[in-house]
């Protein structure tokens, strides 16, 4: 640790008091403290996303261990003596959960010379699949997967460059976004079709999936509504569900475009890393890598992730508690609240949400949570659009991202990149770049003054 | 464990700065927090001192190893290499606070001692079916680290993942007895992987590796310890605040109690059954390091440590609730005592069905872990400190 970084049940003071837990009268309604109700921690150092939820029961707490453990660690080429996480690809993205999703977190899109590290590309081709899902490019599938074992080609190299874009604030004072263009060279397996579509994804960090999960459809639903006066108006996306093989609500994903914590798990494992499991069995190998297809599995005898792995890395994401909001008691990050509110951030990134009674885990029920989600779609505009459409959702449509926890992704992860190929270098950009039904709020922030700007960000940051 | 919701942000701060009183072999004796602080501070900062001296007496045995790497000086080295740990697991408690060993961005503790590691980003492997690839790892791949140094092993540990580990202890660990193949038993790197003329490939970036290795847990433990060094102003913030620096060291004796030792050390090899999950997966010396770990809590708790022997953690609890000092005290005894219960080696215990002694053994021993560290949270909310834990309870 990897458990090195310090991964712990704890729940500990690690900030100075904080007022009582009843906001006070006259305060906003989401001026608390506990974004995820019970389960939230006060941990704000770098081990912030990686504390469990309360009360956990021994079993519970047997998985949350072991769930911890696997997340953390490389699969390796089978076959291997460590014959419990063997079955590396044969091709793949990555070697652990925590390549992309470093200490629970969120991961920076490239490393200093421009090798993708959190960062994969989806691809599709025109059409859509049997599931209703996006249509996967006949040789390369769904994504391109970099890596190969040895002696197996991986796909090809992805590359991006980034172009400035120069702005200004209301007040004259300049900012500059960075647009990023994709290419891919060194196809191993021919070239693709020329009408290839490709959507950047970084890995989102993974805390509070416990609370997202058992957040009631009809709760998700009630905020679906004909578009207000600044346009604004989240659809839900549906997804396919391969458990219970039906269409059903996606809530996870960039895209809305999963249903659940372990389909998303199942799904990633599979595609990021090359391990089959009881709810993915086949591999990803397509009929001409032939290489590919003639490694080894890591299966015993059928798959590579045992359920026992799975169902305890599922429930380890979902335990993950949440950290608490910090400087209540600063004026400013206060004001930059209703800022927030008043320039129309929280239309989608709406603070109050309530789970119900079915969650994994006792302490993720019934609880008032403040994920600054709806959990639904919105157009984001052209600039942010991928032009990939994925289920229901369009080429510019993207969930709303949870904002717990964001003010402290330097903390944890050492970076600021954010949106979801994380081309924004820090809250700003990441506000700047909003377009489509965020363009009104995201000019409300762009002509603020800047004491209200840094005011807002205060307030970010405070989550 | 009582519940957290009613206490989670209730600032339970009356105590603060109160004296404790102890009765200590008949004599009462009054101790304030400032006190058990500057003992604590001491104690851990002698800690890293002497692990800073024992990773310098290991350089020389590995140069001698390097100068002439035989079967011999292979045996003096692996025996060093476990002497050299004998303090640092010692100090273990005084993570997961955010202090010298663990804030980022440093994160010292990750480049000294990260496990598990995957050995294939170190070195060559060999495969279940026997089969060795040798171009592997940093020994083998110079695009992974074309010059190996200390600073460049710093710059990829963990690149890539949590187990890309490319330095600090285990990785010298895997450098001094390679993979571990069979079921049982330490793994069997001849020296001759050392040598020019021996059987694999790149001896010489192997030798550097070993080296480098060694120099770049000299220069992060160093680190450290001149952070809390007396009059440093980690040291001297620490000592300033004793709330906080009291609420940091329950913080750390809890997580590591329960998340590290109870959860990662035990639970997930208990769990997974893979020889791999232990912490000394190659030299098989895994139950050596968690008894002094367990041994390194006590200490802590009690203020003790070699022959300092100053006013302790126990003495504030004792004064603030003599119950859960007890209770506490025997506890920290029990998980000792159940570490070193677990029959030896650690790989053959977690194997067989739950009814077999030795995965009896890790039970009871993860399982006052577990309860331990739930207790540490308790006797820092019996002194005031704000503190939330959890508690796995049926």
């Amino acid at each position: 640790m990897i458990k090195t970084r310090g991964f712990a049940f704890l729940l500990l003071a690690a900030s100075g008091c904080s007022g009582g837990g009843a906001p006070k009268p006259d305060a906003l309604a989401s001026a608390d403290p506990k974004s995820g109700g019970e389960a939230t921690t006060l941990d704000a150092t770098s081990d912030a996303y990686s504390n469990s939820i309360d009360r956990l029961d021994d079993t519970q707490a047997g998985q949350f261990s072991y769930g911890h453990s696997v997340f953390s660690q490389n699969w390796v080429t089978a076959p291997a003596t460590t014959s419990g996480m063997d079955g590396l690809g044969p091709i793949y993205n990555a070697h652990a959960c925590s390549s992309c999703h470093s200490k629970d977190g969120r991961s920076a899109p490239v490393d200093d010379n421009g090798v993708f590290v959190g960062m994969l590309l989806r691809l599709s081709i025109p059409g859509m699949a049997a599931t209703g899902g996006p249509n996967p490019d006949p040789v390369y599938g769904d994504q391109l997967r970099p890596y190969g074992i040895l002696g197996v080609p991986g796909d090809g190299t992805p590359h991006v460059a980034y172009q400035e874009t120069p702005g200004t604030y209301g007040d004259g004072t300049a900012f500059s976004l960075q647009t990023p263009t994709y290419t891919i060279d060194g196809w191993n397996y021919g070239l693709p079709p020329k009408d290839l579509m490709i959507s950047p994804r970084t890995g989102p960090s993974v805390i509070g999936l416990g609370l997202l999960e058992a957040v009631p459809e009809d709760e998700i639903l009630a905020n679906v509504h004909d578009p207000d006066a600044n346009g604004v108006h989240g659809v839900p996306n549906h997804v396919w569900d391969a458990a219970q093989q039906a269409t059903v609500l996606g809530r996870f994903g960039w895209k809305a475009n999963q249903p659940t914590t372990l389909q998303q798990t199942a799904g990633a494992f599979l595609g990021d890393i090359g391990i089959t499991s009881s709810l993915f069995p086949n591999g990803t190998c397509t009929p001409t890598m032939t290489k590919c297809l003639a490694a080894p599995s890591g299966g015993d005898p059928d798959f590579e992730l045992t359920d026992s792995r799975w169902q305890s890395v599922g429930f380890y994401m979902k335990a993950l508690a949440v950290p608490a909001r910090r400087d209540l008691d600063d004026p400013v990050a206060l004001q930059g609240e209703k800022l927030f509110d008043s320039f129309g951030c929280a239309s989608c990134h709406i603070p109050t949400l309530h789970t119900g009674p079915d969650a994994a885990a006792d302490v993720l029920t019934n609880q008032t949570i403040h994920p600054y989600t709806d959990l639904l779609l919105h157009d984001m505009g052209p600039d942010l659009g991928d032009g990939r459409p994925d289920f229901e959702a369009t080429g510019s449509q993207w969930r709303t991202t949870p904002l717990w926890g964001i003010g402290l992704l330097q903390t944890v992860n050492q970076h600021s990149f954010l949106l979801h190929d994380g081309r924004a270098r820090g809250l700003a950009e990441a506000i700047l770049w909003h377009g489509g039904e965020a363009a009104t709020a995201r000019d409300n922030f762009r002509l603020a003054k800047q004491s209200d700007r840094d005011a807002l960000l205060k307030f970010l940051g405070s989550l | 464990m009582s519940g957290s919701a009613h206490k989670f942000f209730s600032c339970l701060g009356l105590a603060a700065g109160l004296a404790g009183c102890s009765s200590d072999g008949g004599t009462t004796v009054s101790v304030s927090r400032a006190d058990v602080v500057k003992t604590y501070s001491a104690n851990l900062a002698q800690g890293y001192a002497d692990s800073v001296a024992d990773e310098n007496a290991f350089k020389d045995v590995i140069a001698a190893f390097l100068d002439k790497p035989t079967e011999a000086t292979l045996a003096d080295a692996r025996i060093s290499w476990l002497a050299s740990r004998a303090h640092y697991m010692l100090t273990e408690g005084g993570r997961f606070y955010g202090g010298p060993i663990d804030a980022a961005p440093n994160n010292y503790e990750a480049l000294v001692n990260s496990w598990p590691l995957d050995e294939a980003y170190i070195d060559y492997t060999t495969d279940a079916n026997g089969k060795v690839d040798e171009t592997s790892g940093i020994v083998n791949k110079p695009s992974l680290l074309k010059d190996i140094t200390a600073e460049g092993l710093d710059m990829i540990n963990t690149m890539g993942g949590d187990t890309n580990v490319s330095d600090g202890y285990h990785a010298v660990e895997f450098l001094l007895w390679g993979q571990a193949l069979s079921d049982v038993g330490p793994g069997e790197r001849p020296a001759r992987d050392y040598d020019l003329k021996g059987m694999r490939k790149n001896p010489d970036r192997r030798a550097q590796y070993l080296k480098v290795a060694v120099d770049g847990i000299i220069t992060n433990l160093t680190a450290v310890r001149d952070a809390w060094a007396p009059g440093a102003d980690y040291r001297v913030t620490f000592e300033g605040n004793p709330d906080t620096a009291l609420a940091n060291a329950f913080t750390g004796l809890a997580k590591f109690s329960k998340g590290e030792l109870g959860s990662q050390r035990l639970g997930a090899a208990y769990m997974s059954k893979e020889r791999h999950d232990q912490h000394d997966c190659f030299s098989s010396e895994t139950l050596v390091d968690y008894d002094r770990d367990a041994h390194g809590i006590q200490a802590m708790y009690l203020g003790k440590y070699g022959d300092n022997d100053g006013p302790g953690l126990n003495d504030l609890v004792h004064a603030a609730d003599p119950a859960i000092d007890k209770k506490l005290t025997a506890m920290i005894q029990a998980s000792i005592d159940a570490i070193d219960a677990i029959p030896t080696p650690f790989e053959a215990s977690i194997a067989g069905d739950d009814n077999s002694p030795g995965r009896v053994a890790i039970k009871t021993a993860l399982d006052a872990l577990f309860a331990q560290g739930d207790e540490f949270g308790a006797a820092a909310a019996a002194l005031g400190l704000m503190i939330t834990v959890d508690a796995p309870t049926p």
